[in-house]
């Protein structure tokens, strides 16, 4: 099987077990494109990190198919996929190898081979973009939780991937920080960047995404738009999700006055839209 | 921001004014200071040796004076107690005391200045084996990330009255570092995850700064020796 | 003479009690310029070739998987820490554990022999404990052979069937004291009086008994304790990280 032209990565069949018995992921089948953004939902346990493992070619013995912009990913090319498949990971301490900030954004670059001066012109420019230049020589001891994960996202950046996957990223943050994550999301997006975010928050994953797979039990149980997943009793009953509490606020308000109110347009997904849309009433 | 300042030394070493410093130049300044002092057969070289580290850790490295006491407190016990045991002729007493204060003030200019991060870089071109250095790494990041774990292991354990009496602060203590090993080690298995998740290919490189040696520094070192050949000479004769 | 001696001792010791409530006692390690350059160079020469057994042990481990590499590198910083972390104790006098009993049954004599000489290092740079030019020394009593005999103790009770609780704090608690006991040699052998070899290291022994032989025994205890609570709680960890199993069945 070749790969599909239009998809950034593809994913086929692809099967994933621990212990070669009991499969954590079974019968994945994906298709990305460039630019999408895209909300991965599931329990605790349902396998979105071993998912995200095998999409970034840290995980590679298990049954299936990936192509990467069409090529397959075999073990001599799985550097490729690494690289153009950026992870970051939830917690940032076990992602922070380095010694200084500066010397931990390099990392990923050192490996991948690039010639010295490359590697001092991406750093330098990821450290100014994340504005983290003015840390450049603290040790990763020394950072707070925020700045350790605007660490962490630098490192992985510099690496220049065309997806990104987040795992869980605002569990730990503070608001601030939470918002300081939006905005560079916003950065990655603007770059063309293809982002998908394994989350338990379906407020965020409604306002965000474009796309939402929900995992269940190591399958894909559904994959389709934000509002087709948030309105399905079913998938939210099965895959144990709370409905985001904009979409709530917008059905109770739509039950009790009726369902003139449709022609008002599509439900609001951020708190503007939600004004724009109430006004309109 | 958050500091918990586990290890007052590697906390020195960051704020040091002299942290700027070519990091293979403090090392082999500070390591030939110390073979001068531990061949030397007289009060000289000592005494010379920790008179010019204090003046240069506490005035160029900028550490305040009584954060250098208290960092030269560290080894006293072991010296006292050492010196009382070779005991007898008290200038050899003496001297010894002496000689490790003074080696040890040499290897301050180093550890209080340089974090340890940068002396693993300089080590690594010793040519010690590539595994060696890797560890060295690993284990440097992981003694803070345990490190912050155990503080906060302990401050649950405190809420939770585990250190209310000896019996079972002792209990306590043991079922944290039980509990510290058993997650570490289980998140080890994530960290190589996480490496090889940005193309770790089995050797651990950075990219650092290029420190220069500048004349001061090689003054200051000069200095160092002139005076002490000098000293040498003039005490011998 | 000897009656001097022992009062100079006991006064010593009273004072290191006094001073012990406020000062850390860094646990064995001899210190930054302690030792003439000889001994610097003797103890490192000697400790080479159980580094390079160690070395390929640990390259083996990784052979097998390369991924065992963050977990012995886990294993060296949890030696560290535990080393420089405060015991809870009776008196207010800060002591330490030296983790080599503990490190010696979980992973081996091999590997915990660079381990050791890795923590050693970073004992000398972050807690000014030891030194560079006494690193060879240090790693031979503290890495080398204390290690070794907790190591041998522990396999000689489980052969002669004591339980395990017995059989780990004697490995742990004669593992330190061989320790302190080989310092004291080593020590001795760089500074001695004119009395002779052995006389001084009584002495050395003597000076350093206040601290170590406390240390002995409550590091005895932890271990067991430590140990034991791995095996009740820590059974499905255990298995999952084979490394230690390995090492501890080994």
């Amino acid at each position: 099987m070749a790969g599909t032209p239009g998809y950034i990565l593809e994913i086929h069949n692809l099967y994933y077990s621990y212990d070669n018995r009991n499969n954590v992921l079974s019968n994945i089948n994906l298709g990305i494109k460039k630019g999408e953004k895209i909300a991965l939902l599931g329990a605790n346990g349902a396998g979105k990190s071993t998912l995200f493992l095998n999409m970034n070619g840290v995980y590679n013995k298990g049954n299936g198919e990936i192509f990467l912009s069409g090529t397959k990913v075999t073990r001599k090319n799985i550097n490729r996929l690494r690289q153009s498949v950026g992870y970051v990971f939830q917690e940032p301490d076990s992602q922070i190898v380095g010694t200084t900030v500066l010397n931990e954004v390099s990392f990923g670059l050192v490996n991948l081979g690039l010639p010295e001066s490359e590697i001092q012109k991406r750093t330098i420019n990821i450290l100014k973009e994340m504005n983290l230049y003015n840390y450049k020589d603290k040790p990763p001891h020394y950072l707070s939780g925020g700045e350790k994960k605007r660490v962490a996202i630098a490192g992985v950046i510099a690496m220049q991937p065309d997806i990104i996957l987040f795992d869980e990223p605002m569990a730990s943050l503070d608001p601030g920080n939470s918002l300081m994550f939006e905005n560079i999301l916003a950065k990655l997006e603007d770059k063309g960047k293809t982002i998908i975010i394994s989350t338990h928050n379906t407020d965020f994953a409604y306002k965000w995404a474009d796309r939402i797979i929900v995992i269940d039990n190591g399958s894909i149980l559904a994959d389709d738009k934000p509002i087709e997943i948030f309105t399905s009793e079913e998938i939210l009953k099965k895959a144990n999700l709370t409905k985001p509490m904009l979409l709530q606020v917008y059905e109770i308000i739509k039950k009790k006055y009726g369902k003139d109110l449709n022609t008002c347009g599509n439900a609001p997904k951020s708190i503007n839209e939600f004004a724009k849309w109430f006004n309109h009433l | 921001m958050h500091i918990h300042n586990h290890f007052p030394i590697d906390y020195y070493a960051y704020n040091s004014a002299i942290r700027n410093w070519n990091t293979s130049y403090k090392m082999l300044f500070a390591f030939t200071a110390i073979i001068a002092v531990i061949s030397s057969g007289n009060f000289f070289i000592p005494v010379y040796t920790f008179l010019f580290m204090g003046f240069v850790n506490t005035h160029i490295a900028r550490l305040s004076i009584k954060e250098y006491l208290k960092a030269l407190q560290i080894p006293f016990l072991f010296i006292l107690l050492g010196s009382i045991a070779i005991g007898g002729n008290i200038i050899l007493m003496l001297n010894i005391i002496l000689k490790a204060a003074s080696a040890v003030s040499a290897m301050y200019l180093v550890t209080l200045s340089t974090p340890a991060g940068e002396i693993i870089t300089s080590l690594k071109r010793l040519h010690l084996p590539g595994l060696f250095i890797e560890l060295m790494y690993l284990i440097y990041r992981y003694i803070f990330i345990l490190s912050e774990e155990v503080h906060k292991m302990h401050n649950a354990g405190v809420a939770r009255l585990g250190y209310i009496n000896y019996r079972t602060s002792f209990k306590s203590f043991s079922m944290m570092l039980v509990n510290l090993l058993i997650v570490s080690l289980k998140n080890s298995r994530n960290y190589y995850n996480a490496m090889e998740a940005r193309c770790y290919n089995g050797s651990i490189g950075f990219y650092n700064e290029k420190k220069k040696i500048s004349w001061l520094q090689l003054l200051l070192f000069l200095i160092y020796f002139l005076f002490l050949i000098t000293g040498q000479l003039a005490s011998t004769i | 003479m000897v009656k001097k001696e022992k009062r100079i001792i006991l006064a010593t010791v009273l004072f290191a009690a006094v001073l012990g409530t406020g000062t850390t006692v860094s646990a064995m390690h001899i210190m930054e310029g302690y030792l003439p350059p000889g001994y610097c160079i003797a103890w490192g020469i000697i400790s080479i070739p159980f580094l390079v057994a160690g070395f390929l042990k640990i390259k083996n481990l990784l052979a097998e998987n390369r991924r065992n590499i963050t977990l012995i590198a886990m294993s060296g910083a949890f030696i560290f820490v535990i080393s420089s972390l405060k015991i809870p104790s009776l008196t207010g006098s800060c002591s330490h554990m030296t983790g080599t009993g503990l490190g010696a049954i979980l992973f081996g004599p091999s590997a915990v022999s660079i381990l050791g000489i890795i923590v050693l290092v970073f004992q000398a740079i972050l807690l000014a404990h030891g030194g560079i030019t006494t690193l060879g020394a240090n790693t031979f009593s503290m890495a080398i052979a204390g290690p070794a005999i907790s190591y041998c103790i522990y396999k000689t009770c489980q052969k002669a069937k004591a339980s395990k609780p017995i059989s780990i704090f004697l490995a742990a608690g004669i593992g330190d004291l061989s320790t302190y006991f080989i310092t004291s040699i080593q020590l001795a052998l760089a500074h001695n009086t004119p009395d002779g070899i052995m006389a001084s290291f009584l002495k050395f022994l003597g000076v350093f008994a206040p601290t170590q032989l406390p240390l002995a025994i409550l590091e005895g205890i932890l271990t067991v304790l430590i140990i034991m609570a791995l095996e009740t709680y820590g059974t499905q960890e255990l298995i999952e990280i084979g490394f230690i199993r390995k090492g501890a069945s080994k």
